[in-house]
């Protein structure tokens, strides 16, 4: 650091003179080495411009604020002519130039080099006059010093008061010194200051340069008590943000100006000004001085960005609102705080020790509290432009980072300062997701949540569990990692509430503790945190819809008298000020403050808050969205009874029932082979199934299903054998469309048409007995193998056994694939582990083997067509058959021995890939069972 | 209601045969002996109405008629516990009471003359149902009642109900040592003329290897008739539960039948069943896989028909095959077994047609308790049936070329002029012969051009 030091030396110097008009040969050394001390400390920080740029933006703010327009605009000139500068332009240490300018900042937070050109001389004089000593007025223990309104412009309220404070006793010096001083203002106020004349600011320094700092510094601290002070609105609008930053300026001033006597004026309600407190300083030093001028600068500075952010949040963001509120109240209570400290460190009788202030600011950690703020306000840029969702990501993410760094540095100010910021944000999203598993719907106004409801996808909707919800964020590893684990049973547990909600079954049983509470109880217990109150989403939510930010109107806090122990005393004016009007009573909160602080210093390191989260999103998330799932598969498995429905379907489309479907089927078979010629009608179907209905007492409405027929638009001669257009009807309910989705139920239906007709084929040669050879002519039958015709006859017998041979080899492979699939389907259902979502990946893969088992799929059309040809030859055959062997000719048969080769050797063509194939498919099976020497050949 | 059976109970053998295949049904379907459904039986899967019916007061009645010409076995029944399980109109027992005296003419011809009561019980019990699907006869063809009566009742069956299914479980006598009846070869061969011409099926139940099997599997020295006939209605039941237990492929019988059968005559099965138990030894078996059951059904130890594997040359080998499976089973490993027993040529198939084994799967009975995961039955059509057919057609001869024993037929209407009956008979089971061998050549594909050829040349 000593090397560092020297080589920096001339630059620095140069920069200090140069910003402080200062030469080598002035002898201002303690400005001096305060400039180059803090540049110092400054460049070991990392700054960059935009927080450069931010902080300067601050300070002009503060500036207009506090009615000082004038050191605004000479802030800026000053931070311009600074960045004008040549000789650091291209210097190297360019951060070093930044963090001059940060400096500056800091700097120019003083009054230091602001407005002393045109009245120094006066002020100069008057000083000399008074023999460097304070004004008699501000000494004063005989003082009754009112400060005359009217010499405050700029507040309209007060020049509008006519209400004099009435105090007679100004000395006369008194009134002129103030009347001196509120026209400079004014020459000031309409002088240009770029024009503002250096040389004056430099011989001023040169003219005290002999006097050491101290007469100067009264000056300022007189002129500071006179202007400033009076003219501040500080002193008379306490409030929340302003009290902060009112002792610290004050502490400040008196560091900086080595003053030992302070007055503070307030103004009453009346808008009677008076004085509120005295207070005398000890132990003033200049180390003193530097050091706490630095944390105070600092720490100002850092409360100054929470604050600014909390006057410029117009986020409509819940989760950015919670944490202004809780910024707020952390905020809050540091000024609290600040006020306790003041009140503690005013020993005997307004005797103040700075070190002890500033022990005090140390020993509660404000210190590291402000260096929080910064941290926060460094890392997140609220920025209008961004999306909610990724603000709001990055906010959470910030926080989490900075709580796990703290927990990991073990540093417990910034732990308990960051957790309640950390939870307050975290706490929408547990609302969204609480609400969202509760109601079964996302609600979630402001787009900050990072999952999104696609508001096109009904729960209707086919598409709508692939479809419905999108993770949109822009960084995903910006969810924390503790609540990214779960993200997927979260959706998939969002998705199963709006579907049981559609389904009305979500029970929407009060749940006896929200996430929020369970969250911040969970931290609680393992963190030794205070408990954090929470106001109701709702409210939240009403007031951020009302008016965008109104934070202090719903806050409850300015709302109750403070009950203050020492309010009447005298002493504590300015600080019952502060206090007034707080929510809380301040012991109270004081008592918190101190015993979160002691136990905080007991913090479970067992446990580390990542373990903490991971086990709450684990245990209390994870626990919800499972028992969310678990309800909806219970739901669809057991009250829409699912599996029953789906046994239904391979009972009804798939015939694995064999009764009824059998039955109804056998009808429409009769029916087709009583009438050679004709096809099925709508009547005969509906017959035949009324038939099937009442041959099992099954009462017909009750009966889920029913059957359609199709009248064949175009007629198709080659499927002329072919039963076809008959379809079935199952009512399943409509809450199972998450499952079973039309086009699903047109695969079963497919298939069931596909099955009616191996079924068709199996049927008619079935039927084909041997009656014919065992009629009670035994005469004849005697004659028949000896008849020329037998050769024919058995002919016919052995098509008729290849043809059975063939139409049982598909049977088996359609009806095995039906059956092997559905109850693999089954068995999967009796995993304890299902849920909606495997549910639906098995029932794809039911309706895939079953495309397979019904050759749906386009590579199989080829061996579906050659099927309906060999359907087609059964037909045929069955048809000769049944007229009667007399009328058959050797030729008829010949030609259907021809064409079932063909057709056979055709599918034995197309199968044959899959024969030495050593994976069991159902197809291979089909090659095997087709093969007519397939026991034989090896 | 669909697909009814109904039973035909005829003689002492078929009665009692019968009644094991009662027993098992009622405790298959968990139906007490008086024919009330049991507290247990709550699962509604099964189909009783195949062989049951519902009387007035719900009990469930087989459709099974019991028919004997001697009241013996009959009255046996009649006083077991479960007497009141059978419709009392279906007990018909001829009312003089003598019986076939173990001569099929005789049975054949009271038969001719009970056929309008007969009937009347038959037609009554074939109104009774919606769908009849056909009649299964039980009965054994060596003695009077069975054999006699049978055939008679084979012929009118045919008449009366001629597309109705015929199936029968045919008890064949011991043929490897001295018969009991001894015109036994006369019966059989006369018998099985009408098994040929009038049955559509035919499951042959071999004596002589229903012995062996209890001798051997069941470790019995000397094994009862009770526990042959329950062998008897393993096999019977067995091979109806595809019917009784609706599954996913088999509904009906003629399903069933069908694929086994090439040709009118080929209809005489053998079959298997694994792994045989009795309720007091403990089963050699352990495991049961569908491919060790398969395996096991294929071996001949386990056939309860006693075949050859050749006979004057012929290598015999199955038609085709069919395999009922009982049990918890994987379809899939159907497939596998069967490309397993293909791999290791375990059977041997005809040429002259598609090799087939077919695999039905159907559920066990829930309310009977094995120790065994699967179980197995084969249907087969196998040519070495004929080997059978030829023991029986040699005893046949031997007597015949004596005239031995013939009195007793000539006795009655039909063998009064001549012996005809007998040589057509022989000459049908001859034919069968001749086929069952024919069907093991390639050239059985012109069996026909060649059986004329034959005709036109004598």
């Amino acid at each position: 650091m000593s090397n560092f030091l020297k080589s920096i030396q001339p630059t620095l110097n140069e920069i200090v003179y140069d910003l402080t008009g200062l030469t080598l040969s002035d002898r201002f050394n303690p400005h001096k080495k305060l400039f180059e001390d803090a540049i110092i400390h400054r460049s070991n920080v990392n700054v960059e411009k935009r927080h450069v740029d931010k902080s300067v933006q601050g300070l002009k703010e503060k500036y207009i604020v506090h009615a000082q327009d004038k050191k605004a605009d000479l802030l800026e000139f000053l931070i311009k002519r600074f960045n004008n500068r040549p000789l650091l332009k291209h210097s190297p240490e360019s951060e070093l130039h930044l963090s001059c300018l940060q400096f500056i900042i800091s700097l120019a937070r003083r009054p230091l080099d602001v407005e002393l050109d045109d009245f120094s001389h006066l002020v100069h004089e008057q000083v000399e006059e008074a023999n460097f000593n304070w004004p008699v007025f501000l000494l004063g223990n005989d003082y009754q010093q009112p400060i005359a309104s009217d010499d405050y412009q700029d507040d309209e309220s007060l020049t509008d008061d006519d209400d004099r404070i009435d105090s007679t006793s100004i000395q006369n010096d008194t009134i002129v010194d103030i009347e001196l001083e509120s026209k400079p203002i004014d020459d000031i106020e309409q002088q240009n200051y770029s024009s503002l004349d250096r040389e004056i600011l430099t011989s001023y320094w040169h003219g005290k340069q002999a006097d050491d700092v101290s007469p100067a510094l009264r000056n300022f601290a007189l002129f500071w008590d006179q202007t400033m002070m009076k003219t501040t609105h500080l002193a008379y609008r306490v409030n929340a943000q302003t009290v902060t930053e009112y002792i610290l300026i004050r502490e400040t001033l008196w560091l900086l100006m080595n003053s030992n006597e302070l007055h503070v004026y307030s103004i009453d309600e009346n808008e009677q000004v008076h004085v509120a407190d005295f207070v005398r300083l000890c132990d003033v030093t200049p180390v003193a001085i530097q050091e706490c001028l630095q944390k105070f600068t600092l720490l100002s500075n850092q409360f100054q960005l929470a604050n600014r952010f909390l006057k410029k949040i117009t986020h409509s963001c819940r989760t950015v609102s919670s944490f202004a509120q809780t910024l707020r109240d952390q905020m809050t209570l540091i000024h609290f705080q600040l006020a306790d400290i003041e009140k503690s460190v005013l020993q005997q009788n307004h005797t103040y020790t700075i070190l002890s202030f500033y022990q005090q600011l140390d020993s509660l950690g404000l210190i590291s509290k402000g260096e929080c703020i910064e941290r926060i306000f460094d890392q997140i840029f609220f920025d209008v432009e961004k999306l909610n969702c990724d603000l709001t990501l990055e906010l959470i993410h910030v926080l989490y980072k900075n709580v796990l760094m703290s927990e990991m540095i073990n540093n417990l100010t910034f732990f308990n300062f960051f957790l309640p910021l950390f939870i307050s944000s975290c706490r929408i999203y547990l609302e969204i997701i609480q609400n969202w598993l509760a109601n079964g719907n996302l609600d979630d106004p402001f787009e900050e949540f990072f999952i999104k409801r696609k508001t096109d996808v009904s729960v209707e909707a086919l598409d709508f569990w692939h479809q419905s919800y999108t993770e949109q964020v822009e960084n995903a590893s910006l969810i924390p990692r503790w609540l990214a684990s779960i993200v997927p049973s979260l959706i998939k547990a969002g998705k199963c509430a709006e579907i049981l909600k559609s389904n009305s079954v979500l029970t929407n049983e009060e749940e006896s503790q929200s996430f929020v509470e369970k969250f911040s109880q969970y931290l609680q217990a393992n963190c030794n945190l205070t408990k954090q109150t929470w106001t109701p989403l709702t409210i939240i939510h009403d007031s951020e819809m009302n008016t965008l930010v109104k934070p202090l109107k719903s806050s409850p806090l300015i709302s109750l008298n403070l009950l203050f122990d020492d309010i009447d005393n005298e002493r504590n004016s300015f600080l019952a000020l502060a206090f007034n009007q707080m929510q809380m009573s301040k012991p109270t909160l004081l008592d918190i403050t101190h015993q979160q602080l002691c136990l905080s210093s007991s913090i479970n390191q067992s446990s580390n808050i990542e373990c903490i989260l991971q086990t709450f999103s684990e245990q209390i998330l994870l626990v919800k969205c499972t028992q969310l799932i678990n309800q909806l598969t219970n739901d669809i498995l057991h009250r829409l009874s699912y599996l029953k429905h789906i046994e239904y379907i391979r009972n009804f489309f798939l015939f694995e029932n064999g009764s009824f479907m059998h039955q109804f089927a056998l009808r429409l078979y009769a029916k087709l082979s009583q009438t050679i010629h004709e096809r099925l009608d709508a009547f005969t179907v509906l017959v035949s199934f009324d038939s099937t209905l009442t041959m099992f007492g099954l009462d017909k409405i009750q009966y889920p299903l029913s059957v359609i027929f199709q009248s064949a638009t175009e007629s198709s001669i080659t499927q002329k054998y072919i039963i076809q257009n008959v379809q079935l009807k199952y009512d399943l309910p409509k809450e199972l469309v998450i499952i079973v989705k039309p086009e699903h139920m047109e695969t079963y239906q497919k298939c069931f048409a596909f099955v009616l007709q191996v079924k068709q084929a199996k049927y008619v040669l079935d039927q084909l007995v041997f009656s014919e050879f065992r009629v009670k002519n035994r005469v004849r039958n005697r004659r028949l193998y000896r008849h020329q015709s037998y050769q024919l006859h058995h002919e016919m017998f052995l098509l008729r056994a290849r043809l059975l041979h063939a139409v049982n080899a598909v049977n088996n492979f359609v009806l095995t694939t039906f059956h092997t699939a559905g109850e693999q389907f089954v068995e999967k259902h009796s995993a304890k582990s299902i849920d909606i979502e495997s549910m639906i990946v098995y029932h794809e893969k039911f309706l895939i083997a079953l495309a397979i088992g019904s050759l749906l799929q386009p590579k199989q059309q080829a061996i579906r067509e050659q099927l309906m040809k060999l359907f087609e030859i059964v037909t045929i055959f069955a048809r000769r058959w049944q007229l009667g062997f007399d009328s058959i000719k050797i030729e008829h048969i010949n030609k259907l021995k021809t064409e079932f080769n063909q057709t056979k050797q055709f599918i034995s063509i197309v199968l044959k890939p899959f024969l030495p194939r050593m994976i069991d498919s159902p197809l291979r099976a089909l090659a095997c069972a087709l093969q007519d020497d397939f026991y034989s050949n090896n | 209601m669909p697909s009814e059976i109904i039973t035909l109970q005829l003689g002492q053998c078929g009665n009692q045969i019968g009644m094991e295949f009662w027993r098992q049904l009622c405790a298959e379907h968990g139906i007490s002996p008086e024919g009330k459904l049991e507290s247990f039986a709550t699962e509604g899967s099964d189909r009783k109405d195949v062989f049951f019916y519902q009387a007035d007061d719900q009990h469930y009645i087989p459709r099974a008629v019991l028919l004997d010409l001697e009241p013996r076995v009959i009255d046996g029944i009649m006083k077991s516990p479960y007497r009141h399980l059978y419709n009392p109109e279906n007990v018909y027992i001829s009312k003089d009471g003598g019986g076939a005296g173990n001569n099929w003419a005789q049975g054949f011809y009271q038969g001719e003359k009970l056929y309008e009561e007969i009937f009347d019980i038959i037609d009554r019990e074939a109104d009774n149902g919606d769908s009849l699907e056909g009649f299964v006869l039980c009965h054994s063809i060596a003695g009077g009642t069975g054999s006699g009566m049978g055939s008679n009742i084979l012929e009118k069956l045919n008449d009366r109900f001629p597309k109705k299914l015929i199936q029968t479980y045919s008890v064949f006598p011991m043929t490897n040592e001295v018969a009991d009846v001894v015109v036994q070869p006369y019966n059989s061969i006369l018998t099985l003329r009408r098994l040929t011409e009038n049955a559509d099926c035919t499951v042959v139940l071999d004596n002589t290897a229903l012995n062996r099997i209890a001798t051997e599997r069941l470790k019995k020295t000397t094994p009862t008739l009770a526990e042959l006939n329950q062998l008897v209605s393993t096999i019977m039941s067995g091979s109806t539960s595809t019917l009784r237990y609706p599954g996913y492929m088999n509904n009906d019988l003629i399903s069933l039948i069908s694929s086994l059968i090439p040709t009118p005559r080929l209809h005489f099965l053998i079959s298997a069943y694994t792994p045989l138990t009795s309720d007091n030894t403990e089963s050699e078996v352990r495991k049961t896989t569908v491919l060790d059951v398969m395996r096991r059904l294929l071996q001949p130890k386990n056939v309860m028909v006693t075949t050859a594997a050749r006979d004057r040359n012929v290598t015999h080998c199955y038609v085709s095959i069919l395999n009922i499976i009982q049990g918890d089973v994987d379809p899939s490993e159907v497939h596998k077994s069967l490309m397993r027993i293909r791999e290791r040529k375990l059977a041997d198939f005809i040429p002259w047609g598609p090799a087939s084994i077919q695999v039905a799967l159907s559920k066990k009975s829930p309310y009977i308790t094995t120790q065994h995961r699967v179980s197995g039955l084969m249907l087969a059509n196998h040519t070495g049936i004929s080997s059978l057919f030829d023991r029986i057609c040699e005893h046949y001869d031997k007597l015949i070329k004596r005239e031995a024993f013939v009195e007793n037929f000539r006795r009655l209407p039909m063998f009064k002029d001549n012996l005809d009956e007998f040589n057509e008979s022989r000459e049908v089971v001859q034919q069968l012969m001749d086929e069952y061998r024919a069907a093991t050549t390639k050239d059985y594909v012109n069996f026909g051009n060649a059986q004329s050829g034959q005709t036109e040349q004598t």
